[in-house]
Formats: structure tokens, sequence, C-alpha cells
């Protein structure tokens, strides 16, 4: 299924903030 | 049409395991725990995008956790589990909602761990009850997973057919959890294509596979228990369970792997992940599905409208006294003396026939969950 760009790049953003901390 | 989905959850681990399948336009569905993060203020927009995204295609699947189906009481925190999934199914469109077969053992009967009870008249009734309120407020199709845990080799040859007699009358599914059926399949020396017959196959709409761990036990030393931990990679054995058991679900829809975001720390471990993502995919693939099957669709009946919830004041007696000798036992054997004497015994519970390093491992089970599993509140 299709995920648009912008959505995986906003969780990319999300989950590298979160897993860094 | 097969769906290879994942199970996932706001957990960076999970995420950052998922996103390059995610990013392949491999993962055809989501399974979504939506009861595990109404402690959570702030879900992230990006993940309710992520949720809205898949319920737009008709790709999501909802997993309930705390629900506890089988609670001889019936509790506030049931009725506010219903209020809040009311509340999930108006914002995200679901395809279905699951819970967990069994009662939770936690003091509230919402937190430890999930375990079986006896099939009698009146636990399917309350089972029926349960099942209905839940359609009631989501209005789409209902299962409920088998379990990894039992306590004897009767009770893993009774629990399908148990299950078909709960989910017929309110045409409701089953979650087939093959990595479940590994386990019992170990656990009691049983071939498991000699366990998948006894399951309803027809009402088989997703099946769950994950890995697990070994746990030794003084008292079964020829080998040691199966455990459902979700912790490593899938087997072999269940693989092959899943090429074997696919052919036989005629209504089969989602496939979803599950695994721990807790094992998922290292590189490694993520690699494993998506090769065992690959290998469920190419399994899928490979499966030509029939093409002029018109199957069922599970959807709810009608239903008059429920009364007050059923309860049976005997089952949660013994579920207290149950789960009490569970947490507190010593040792197997102060477990096996305390239920001798409790009000389970010479019951339809069948204590005196439960093998004994699998009511050990229920002990372990669940006073390792008795603090750490809780309600969100």
């Amino acid at each position: 299924m299709k995920i648009s760009k912008s959505l995986l790049q906003a969780i990319f953003a999300g989950v590298t903030v979160a897993a860094t901390a | 049409m097969l769906y290879p989905s994942i199970a996932c959850n706001l957990d960076s681990d999970i995420l950052l395991t998922a996103l390059p399948l995610l990013e392949s336009e491999r993962v055809q569905g989501l399974e979504w725990s939506f009861d595990t993060l109404y402690q959570v203020r702030d879900i992230p927009a990006w993940f309710d995008e992520l949720l809205l995204e898949y319920g737009r295609a008709g790709r999501l699947v909802g997993h309930g956790v705390f629900f506890s189906l089988f609670s001889g009481r019936w509790s506030p925190e049931q009725a506010q589990w219903l209020k809040r999934l009311k509340k999930q199914c108006d914002i995200f469109h679901f395809d279905h909602i699951t819970e967990h077969f069994g009662f939770m053992t936690g003091a509230d009967f919402h937190s430890g761990a999930p375990i079986s009870l006896p099939f009698t008249a009146s636990t399917l009734a309350i089972g029926h009850d349960r099942l209905r309120r839940i359609q009631e407020v989501c209005a789409c199709p209902v299962g409920l997973e088998n379990l990894a845990f039992a306590y004897s080799v009767e009770e893993v040859k009774r629990h399908g057919d148990f299950l078909n007699k709960l989910m017929e009358p309110v045409n409701g599914f089953i979650i087939l959890d093959l990595h479940n059926l590994y386990c019992q399949a170990h656990n009691f020396d049983i071939p498991a294509d000699e366990l998948l017959p006894l399951y309803p196959l027809d009402r088989v709409r997703e099946i769950h596979i994950s890995g697990g761990s070994w746990e030794n036990s003084s008292l079964l030393p020829d080998r040691p228990v199966r455990r459902d931990t979700h912790d490593d990679a899938v087997p072999q054995e269940v693989f092959q369970l899943l090429k074997n058991t696919i052919p036989l679900c005629p209504n089969l829809k989602f496939v979803v792997l599950e695994q721990m975001g807790t094992a998922l720390h290292t590189e490694a471990s993520r690699r494993q992940f998506r090769q065992d993502f690959d290998t469920m995919h190419t399994i899928l693939e490979a499966y030509e599905s029939p093409d002029n099957y018109s199957g069922n669709a599970f959807i709810p009946l009608p239903f008059p409208a429920l009364g007050a919830p059923l309860e049976d004041a005997d089952l949660h007696r013994q579920q207290r006294q149950l789960s009490e000798i569970l947490e507190k036992a010593g040792s197997f054997e102060e477990a096996q003396r305390l239920l001798a004497v409790s009000d389970l015994a010479g019951t339809a519970w069948g204590t005196e026939h439960w093998a004994p390093y699998m009511l050990e491992t229920a002990t372990r089970i669940a006073q390792k969950w008795q603090k750490g599993f809780r309600q969100p509140e």
C-alpha cells in the first residue's frame, strides 16, 4: 500500500527524535 | 486477497524497523492495539495520519488488550473501555476489532495476563453478552484470538470447539495465532497439524505469526516450555504451519507479523524482522485464492436490545481466588496445595488435571505481570 512521502518523512522525523532523545 | 500486515503501535523501535517496509509499499495492513494508548495524552499527528490512511483503505484492524472478556463480574472499567472504543471508532475506520480469549489475572481483572477458564454454559453466555456489547459500539466484524497458554491437554483439544460455539451465534471470527498453536503443540507434545482441524478454520479472518522463547522447568525435564514472548524471530516451523494453514481458511484476509519493540533495539534484530516479513509476504503471494468464493464477511447479526450485563458470582469468586494463588504462591507445590482447598477444587476448572509444569508457568507469568502490565489510567 502506498504511503505519501510527506507522511513517511514525518514518521521518520518523529521516531528519530523519540529514539535519540 | 490476503494482506501481509504488521502489528504497529506507537513505539519508536517498531516504527524504525517498519519504515523501509512501509516505504517499499509492501505493508498491506496495520494492526493497532487501540486500548494501549489511553494514558498517552498527545498522540503525534503523524501517527494519527498513518492510522487514518490505512483506515481509509480498509486496511486498519484494531486489537484490544484490556477488556477481560470473561470476567465473571461486569466492571466499571469494561463500561469505560467500550466508551473509549466508541470514540476511537468515530475517528478511525477499523475493518474489524479483536480481543483476547480469557480473563486477566490482575486484582481488578484489567491488568495481569490473560488466562483460560472453564468451557461451560455460563462462561459461554458471558462471552456472547460481551461480544455483542463490543459489536454494538464498533458496528463492524468482531473476533477473538486463541490463547497461547493452556493448563491441560484436554483444554487444548476443546479450545477450538468452544471458540466456535462462542463466535457462531454472533457471526464473529477468530484470529488464529500460529505461534500460540506452536506453543501448545510443543508443550503438550501434539503435532500442530493434528490441532489445526480442531479449530473452526472457516471462521479465521486473521492469522498472527511471531517468535517466542524457551523456559526450563524442573517439572518437565525432557524439554523446555515454549512461551509466547514475541521477542525473537519467527521459527521455521511457524512459517511451515502458515503455508499449511492458509489453504484451509477460506475467509482469511489479514496475516499479521508481531514483535515487541523492546526486542528490536539492534540493527540485526530489525533486519531479521524485515526478513521475516519478506518470508511471510512471499508465502502469501504464492497462494492463489479461489476467484469465485463468496465468503463470510462476519457482519454482526441483528440482536435484541441488551439488558444488564450478565454476571456469574461463583465464577467471579473463583477467578479472584485463582488470581491470588497464582500471584502469591511461592512455589508450584504451594499453588497446587492452595488450589486443592479452594473453591475451584472439584469444579469445571478441572484443576486436578492441570499439568504441573504449566501451573508453574502460570505462576511465573502472573507474578511477572502483577505490577508490570496495568490498565492505562
